[in-house]
């Protein structure tokens, strides 16, 4: 998403302005809320300027030993990653089979995945809750991650066809009469010129895990096995009167995901934009 | 005794299977993790979901006891399942007009402005790097009736009579759910605009620099018209994404108070797993997965249709 468009004119200032105002909104309930995590509740109550008068650090300390937000942090690292690489590694070569393969009956077959995609989760939760219950995996980080891989393999089975599908035959063909076999031709040529599309659906794979909240309500009852975004809402809910302690917890979930956004913001905006337009 | 000409039919289908699998080797290799947990986590429980949907299982009993399509009638003259997917549809409409409206204006905008599009672009799309979960949090402090910034910043600035229980006021508590989870999805938008923007023949901006279009001229009637492809994928993005509001009322409202912010989601996963009635919320989520088929399927065989002639 490089160059818009070379535009030599001037900018109209109040195109400027509403540009402005519009990004404050995105970004003013984060100020609030990290300034107010470094005041105390007295002057959450009575003060009326943003910034703390006297800056503490008490409320972070309450937050860390209350929430177990490291558990919580290393929790979601694992069920990101897991469902990550597990997501990746079945769809790229089904995608693939999709793409490049003369198998019979594929496109029946691919209408079976399509109808995945339209399928809202919501409308399967009851049994799908039921189902992991029978197999022993509530409150295990697995039961999550499987179940986030099953219902995500529609979609990115689909944007893994549609990846490999823009990829040209000639290079496979040149190797087959080379000699090369089948797996050779996947696994050393079409996988790594499709690195583009892996990685546009490990961003949204590991994005959509990291913020999981659907399924782990479900799933993840339990204090040791909670995510961010379960550990934060149960957080909210034992300490509601201690607002310092809550923006310090709010402020403590949102550092990981600033921290990844800055590193990775290009692949997060080009990735997650691809997903849903070839989607 | 003679050979019999013909192999017994399960010889002969196994003799199929087995040449399919000599013909068709690495695409089924290649395939079958993927069916295999497509059919586990989503196929079965599918199955399983209009299976629960005929009977009245209560979570616990050991047998089921199939009561014909009870549930469906129920939930279809139920005015609360009725309201609830009412809701959705406000719902849907605060989405188009907060998130796809604000993401269009926010494109339109960054695409005009000659400096400082990397730092709107960035900012703008960082609420949807966020769950719905911590964002639901922010927003209930920033409703909150005391210390919440919404009803503080009002009070400062003279207009207390305008302060509310945001969440707390059954005529409100929808409203300003909707508006939470407009505010995280704008930036998603802009993105999927810019694209749009960034793929308009630039000569077409040429043209109309040549001609001395102002600003306003050029967004109007290049700009807009331009996006037509985009908004009809944005506003079917819109729609599944609506229908399955879940995650920001769960975090702020739960649904409350009372029903007043309960959309479908809410009300298959309260009348399942705090009203214990299995039944009945399975006959719930597979009508929503209708609707939104249903909607789906139309919508892509209309864009296919309008396609051939733009």
């Amino acid at each position: 998403m490089r160059p818009l468009r070379q535009l030599r004119h001037e900018t109209n200032p109040l195109i400027f302005v509403t540009l402005t105002v519009i990004t404050a909104i995105s970004l003013i309930p984060f100020l609030w809320v990290i300034a107010n995590a470094f005041k105390d509740n007295t002057e959450i109550f009575g003060s009326a300027s943003l910034l703390p008068e006297e800056w503490h650090l008490r409320n972070f300390g309450a937050a860390w030993m209350d929430g177990q937000f490291g558990v919580y942090f290393l929790n979601t690292v694992i069920v990101a990653v897991a469902t990550t690489v597990i997501s990746v590694a079945i769809a790229a070569p089904a995608g693939y089979a999709f793409a490049k393969t003369q198998l019979r009956h594929a496109s029946a077959l691919f209408y079976l995945y399509l109808f995945g995609i339209t399928l809202p989760i919501e409308s399967i939760i009851v049994p799908l809750f039921y189902q992991i219950k029978d197999m022993g995996l509530v409150n295990n980080l697995w039961g999550l991650i499987l179940a986030l891989v099953g219902t995500g393999v529609p979609f990115g089975v689909y944007l893994m066809r549609s990846f490999f599908r823009d990829l040209p035959d000639a290079l496979a063909e040149a190797a087959r009469i080379d000699g090369a076999t089948e797996w050779g031709i996947f696994f050393r040529i079409m996988m790594p010129l499709a690195t583009p599309g892996l990685l546009a659906l490990a961003v949204f794979s590991f994005l959509s895990a990291w913020n999981e909240f659907f399924l782990s309500i479900l799933l993840l009852l339990n204090n040791d096995t909670r995510t961010i975004p379960i550990g934060l809402v149960q957080f909210r809910q034992q300490n509601m009167s201690d607002y310092g302690a809550l923006f310090a917890a709010i402020t403590l979930a949102i550092i990981p995901s600033l921290l990844i956004y800055i590193v990775l913001q290009r692949q997060f905006i080009s990735g997650l934009a691809a997903g849903a337009t070839k989607g | 005794m003679d050979a019999p000409l013909h192999p017994p039919v399960a010889f002969r289908r196994t003799r199929s299977l087995g040449r399919l699998w000599q013909a068709n080797r690495v695409p089924i290799v290649l395939l079958s993790p993927s069916l295999l947990f497509y059919v586990v986590f989503v196929l079965m429980p599918l199955g399983r979901a209009f299976q629960l949907s005929l009977t009245d299982w209560d979570g616990i009993a050991a047998n089921l006891n199939y009561v014909r399509a009870e549930n469906y009638s129920h939930i279809w003259t139920d005015s609360r399942f009725l309201t609830s997917l009412w809701r959705n549809v406000i719902w849907w409409v605060m989405h188009v007009v907060l998130g796809v409206g604000g993401g269009l204006l926010l494109a339109i905008l960054i695409s005009e402005v000659g400096r400082g599009r990397f730092v709107f672009r960035t900012v703008a799309f960082f609420p949807h790097v966020l769950s719905l979960a911590v964002v639901g949090v922010i927003w209930g402090q920033l409703y909150h009736p005391s210390i919440g910034l919404i009803n503080t910043t009002l009070e400062r600035a003279g207009l207390s009579g305008m302060a509310r229980v945001w969440l707390g006021d059954p005529s409100l508590a929808l409203y300003s759910v909707g508006i939470a989870s407009g505010w995280q999805a704008y930036g998603f938008y802009m993105v999927i605009f810019l694209a749009g923007i960034q793929s308009i023949d630039p000569q077409l901006y040429e043209a109309a620099r040549v001609d001395g279009a102002s600003a306003w001229r050029r967004i109007w009637d290049i700009t807009i018209p331009s996006l037509h492809n985009t908004m009809t994928v944005v506003l079917t993005l819109a729609f599944i994404s609506a229908m399955k509001g879940f995650g920001t009322v769960w975090a702020m409202t739960q649904g409350g108070p009372g029903y007043a912010s309960e959309l479908v989601a809410v009300y298959v996963w309260r009348t399942a797993f705090q009203t214990g009635a299995i039944g009945r919320a399975a006959a719930a989520g597979l009508s929503l997965a209708l609707i939104v088929i249903a909607f789906s399927f139309i919508f892509n065989r209309w864009r296919d249709k309008v396609g051939q002639y733009t």
